[in-house]
């Protein structure tokens, strides 16, 4: 009987420990873990998939390429413009010398609407509104072609990771 | 969390090595492409001639960049009062970079900030427009993608004069997406937030509290009065209460719904 009681208590007291243990309070003096990161913006960008230069046929020729945004601030915007030529019949249209094609090249991310370069105001992408580290954005581009064209084609897309607060 | 993905920025930023278990695939990924990152991404100063501030671009591609640095001043939405750069204007009589253009090699380069005049306010806010392209391009033909990052100058004055024009009122959108809008120009020359309350009395009474938002010196936004939802038709007023940097603004305006 008594050996059973001595047992009993032994087990009690190694259920019980662990529990007074974890009641513990912290103890104090310990190391504060933190610091500031200074602000930062990265912007890596993919070659494009395919060349998108020739256009031999008439029909719709897509490519892709991705981007990927590392940014410290609260919100950041992801935009495409045509860095070619920032306004007239040149703005968002491939070319060939002086040759243009008539349809301007159009941009979307994700499954939303294709967005022409041909605007005035640069085609929203994407929008961050947290920070984010290598966050990955694929960029698809698309060129209608209604009759088929002969010579290389080209076009500087210029993309802008920009903030949206001043 | 915000400032947990803000060190891990900085850490990658200075080279350093975050423990995480999935991100072996992008960072294979990203050394076969390329980037450019400046850091810091905001300089804010007092204004003054002279050098303003300093940051680092920094070329992660295999190839050189032509890198050309604009200081521009931002355009705001009005509804949204977000902002963008004007990228048909320039503050370079106000603030050059140097150097304004130059070669990167793969590595980092720092570019200094110069104002070279104040302007009659004693403010600049605008954006620095880091562009890049590669010096010699892979492909001469097809899409050629090119870099361009927008960081944050902030020049406060020496002595802050927070101030406001108060326009109109109106009653924006259709149906249940009606709201109320109060015009105000920033005619001050801080950022200072613009807060305050909209107090709309009438055949149904509603109280707002106008969400906080910076305007830049200079620009009008539209402030919110809250949503006309569920509002019986007929004539109301607004009392709108508006402050800036200590200072209160008082309008009151009548509408109709």
């Amino acid at each position: 009987m008594k050996l059973r009681i001595i047992l009993a208590a032994t087990a009690l007291g190694a259920v019980a420990a662990p529990a007074a243990w974890a009641q513990t309070p912290p103890i104090e003096g310990g190391t504060i873990v933190g610091g500031n990161a200074p602000s930062f913006l990265e912007l890596t960008l993919s070659q494009p998939k395919a060349g998108l230069s020739k256009f031999p046929r008439a029909r719709t020729y897509t490519t892709s390429f991705d981007a990927m945004v590392t940014t410290t601030d609260e919100t950041a915007l992801l935009t495409v413009a045509d860095g070619d030529a920032a306004s007239g019949s040149r703005l968002g249209r491939m070319a060939s010398g002086s040759k243009r094609l008539p349809q301007p090249l159009e941009a979307r991310v994700g499954r939303s609407a294709f967005q022409s370069l041909a605007q005035s105001v640069d085609p929203l992408l994407a929008r961050w509104s947290e920070p984010s580290t290598r966050s990955k954005t694929t960029v698809q581009l698309r060129q209608k072609v209604r009759a088929k064209t002969s010579g290389s084609y080209r076009k500087l897309v210029l993309v802008t990771l920009s903030t949206e607060t001043p | 969390m915000a400032g947990a993905a803000g060190l891990a920025a900085a850490a990658i930023a200075t080279g350093g090595v975050i423990a995480q278990a999935d991100d072996a695939a992008p960072r294979a990924e990203a050394a076969q492409q390329g980037g450019l990152s400046i850091t810091p991404a905001v300089l804010e100063q007092t204004a003054k001639r002279g050098t303003v501030g300093t940051f680092t671009v920094k070329n992660t591609t295999k190839d050189t960049l032509r890198v050309t640095v604009v200081v521009r001043p931002w355009i705001q939405n009005r509804s949204t009062a977000a902002v963008a750069l004007n990228k048909n204007a320039s503050l370079t009589p106000y603030v050059r970079a140097s150097p304004q253009a130059f070669d990167l090699r793969p590595g980092s380069r720092t570019v200094r900030l110069n104002m070279r005049r104040v302007t009659a306010n004693g403010s600049l806010y605008g954006g620095f427009q880091v562009f890049a392209k590669q010096k010699r391009r892979r492909a001469q033909n097809g899409i050629i993608p090119q870099w361009d990052l927008v960081g944050r100058l902030r020049l406060n004055p020496s002595r802050k004069r927070p101030n406001l024009r108060v326009g109109n009122t109106d009653v924006v959108g259709r149906g249940d997406g009606r709201s109320l809008i109060l015009a105000v120009r920033n005619i001050g020359n801080t950022l200072d937030p613009v807060a305050g309350t909209a107090r709309i009395t009438g055949p149904t009474g509603r109280n707002a509290n106008i969400t906080q938002v910076a305007v830049v010196p200079g620009q009008v936004v539209y402030l919110k009065g809250g949503s006309m939802r569920g509002m019986r038709g007929g004539n109301y007023r607004v009392d709108w209460t508006v402050t800036m940097g200590g200072r209160t603004f008082r309008k009151t305006a009548n509408f109709r719904l």
